[in-house]
């Protein structure tokens, strides 16, 4: 099952199987560790169409819901 | 000479490094985008001096954003130069996979490079253990562990900066991250650990249950505590040091050193009060160290622990899906908030927003919220005495205004798609004292070079418009307007245009002429809003260029007199 990360649970470790969007997305989140096979958690997400928070490694990073959306992930849905 | 360019990603502490190397205090915190600007300063090593280049941090060489791309252009020009360049890259030894990315990047370019480990402290804390002799081997480049905060590791940095090498480490591009895994795996352990009690704040004041009612508490305490510590510096410091210490002496010392009774009145005024005598050596005085001061002090006192714990990050995040609706997104709200104090470091922090958009309504947004913290502080001296109530609701009148003039500048500006929020959370930091109060020491010395002689500047103008008679013809021209639109006296019309210079030195001004509560608030209204200052204007200038500055002031000039003449006929009518 892929969803993206507005729609899996949060408090959960899941696996990046695909980025949509634009080269300059995907250049944005791989500056900071983010790309295709590595593990990410969803600690939150703010409302029903806020920022969602997740954790790479030690680092905690808020992403806008537009981001967040584009994200899809596997794993324990 | 020689130079050292400070690199690394945002947030690692490159400004504390900086501020240790240099020894110039720089305004460092715990969030990301806090220095937007170049900051240089010097270092001696032996008989080298280099000069020191602090650059704003970015995730990558190859930007992602604007701020980024300045940052990188930056660095270009200085390794395109003659002189002979070394990159001191600061990492967040904490987390050292992401950082290494930036690493990689800058030893691809063939730069000498030091790498520096900084958190030296909270690797220990979170259980990570990291063989910085073996990073060393692996790039062929000197690794340095320090602690920024507390001055670990600076001498050896010092020391071993002319050991600044190229580093011979091969890779190709796309497999840069296998490459930093094997890397970190080779360097670093990580033992499992709990989580600590800052670990779970951290939660808490994210997850919107609990962290919403927590800003909202968050927010009241900061004006709450704003307020009490002001006040209590007022009463029981400022003001009895003025009035026992410093009127009585420089009273005497006036008198028996000027014999003129006109340069007597233009230096201590004609009353006895210091806020009414217009005196330079009294008002002029009085206004900056006994009622701005301390307003100034009891804020960027509570700021100061808001941006090093590092709840500023987690505050724009819960604020994100609020501000989409006004055109901007969660990170402004650090601007914002910036603004409260001083309106000119809140215009600087819009830098790091994306779209010119949405650096308007976040200009828009600092200017019209709140006044700054100096005005502030002469609306609450000046309203309060009629009841605290009063001083509450022109804040509120402020805001709401705010609040809905940007909701509709959103909605008639040509739209565009609103860069989504992408901002780190760094951990929750403990306050460190000494940084603390440097930062506050720092702000507070700016205040008074920038603020002080400003404040005088505005007495004498006054004095010498009402010498000259530049007052009567002002009053003349303009006179009418200010009966007819704001329902205030005409003679205090050269003090309202005087905002442009100070806000709070013109607010102050009008104590003598005794209006009456709601004619005060129609004036504080309209002075808040009217026009920037003339170091706001010229940071907006700066910012901007001409064109959008025009346009900023001219629609919050339109929106301050309208909202001032509705409520002047609101009050004068119906109360």
């Amino acid at each position: 099952m892929k969803k993206d990360l507005t729609q899996v649970k949060a408090g959960q470790k899941y696996k990046i199987v695909e980025i949509l969007g634009g080269h300059r997305l995907q250049k944005k989140l791989d500056a900071l560790g983010i790309r295709i096979g590595i593990e990410i958690k969803k600690i939150t997400s703010i409302s029903s169409k806020g920022p969602i928070i997740i954790q790479i490694a030690e680092t905690q990073l808020a992403l806008g819901y537009g981001i967040a959306k584009k994200i899809i992930v596997e794993g324990n849905m | 000479m020689k130079k050292i360019l400070l690199v690394g990603c945002p947030n690692v502490g490159k400004s504390v490094i900086f501020s240790r190397l240099t020894g110039i205090d720089v305004i460092s915190s715990n969030y990301p985008g806090t220095t937007v600007e170049i900051t240089k300063g010097y270092l001696k090593v032996g008989q080298e001096t280099y000069e020191v280049i602090d650059l704003p941090g970015s995730y990558s060489l190859d930007p992602t954003c604007k701020a980024e791309e300045v940052t990188v252009n930056l660095l270009q020009q200085y390794l395109e130069s003659k002189e002979s360049t070394i990159v001191v890259n600061i990492l967040d030894a904490t987390n050292l996979e992401r950082n290494l990315n930036l690493t990689l990047q800058l030893i691809q370019r063939k730069i000498p490079l030091i790498l520096v480990l900084n958190f030296w402290d909270e690797v220990k804390h979170k259980g990570i253990t990291i063989d910085y002799e073996k990073l060393e081997e692996l790039l062929g480049i000197p690794v340095i562990p320090t602690c920024a905060r507390s001055g670990e590791g600076i001498k050896e940095l010092t020391q071993r900066i002319n050991q600044a090498k190229i580093s011979n480490y091969n890779f190709v591009p796309e497999q840069k991250w296998y490459k930093i895994g094997s890397i970190v795996e080779q360097v670093q352990k990580v033992t499992h650990r709990h989580h600590t009690f800052l670990e779970r704040l951290s939660e808490i004041s994210i997850r919107p249950s609990t962290g919403l009612p927590l800003a909202l508490v968050v927010l009241f305490l900061t004006f709450f505590i704003t307020r009490i510590l002001a006040e209590s510096l007022i009463t029981y410091v400022c003001d009895p040091l003025f009035h026992n210490l410093y009127l009585p002496v420089i009273k005497k010392f006036i008198i028996k050193t000027v014999h003129l009774k006109l340069l007597q009145d233009i230096f201590l005024g004609i009353t006895p009060e210091p806020m009414e005598s217009f005196g330079i050596l009294t008002t002029g005085l009085y206004i900056p160290f006994v009622v701005v001061l301390p307003y100034v002090i009891a804020f960027y006192f509570i700021l100061g622990i808001l941006e090093d714990t590092g709840y500023l990050p987690r505050l724009a995040t819960l604020l994100d899906r609020f501000l989409h609706k006004l055109g901007i997104h969660g990170y402004s709200s650090i601007p914002i908030l910036l603004g409260f104090g001083c309106k000119v470091p809140g215009i600087l922090a819009t830098r790091i927003l994306e779209t010119t958009r949405e650096k308007i309504i976040a200009i828009v947004l600092i200017l019209m919220l709140t006044p700054c913290i100096p005005q502030s502080a002469m609306i609450v001296s000046l309203i309060s005495p009629f009841g605290i109530r009063y001083v509450f609701l022109v804040f509120l009148i402020i805001f709401l205004n705010g609040i809905f003039f940007s909701y509709i500048l959103n909605k008639i500006f040509p739209k565009i798609e609103i860069s989504e929020l992408f901002l780190e959370i760094p951990p929750y930091r403990l306050i460190h004292l000494p940084t603390l109060t440097k930062k506050l020491y720092v702000r507070i010395k700016q205040f008074i070079f920038d603020a002080v002689p400003l404040i005088i500047i505005g007495i004498i103008i006054i004095n010498i418009f009402e010498l000259t008679g530049v007052n009567t013809r002002i009053t003349n021209i303009i006179g009418k307007y200010f009966v007819s639109i704001l329902g205030l006296p005409e003679e205090i019309s050269s003090i309202v245009i005087l905002g442009f210079l100070r806000k709070d030195v013109s607010i102050a001004l009008l104590s003598p002429y005794k209006l009456d509560i709601k004619q005060l608030i129609v004036a504080t209204i309209f002075m808040t809003l009217y026009l920037p200052c003339v170091s706001t204007f010229f940071t907006i200038l700066k910012e901007q260029g001409i064109k959008n500055t025009i346009v900023i002031v001219v629609l919050t000039f339109i929106s301050g007199t309208v909202l001032a003449y509705v409520i002047k006929t609101l009050i004068f009518n119906f109360f």
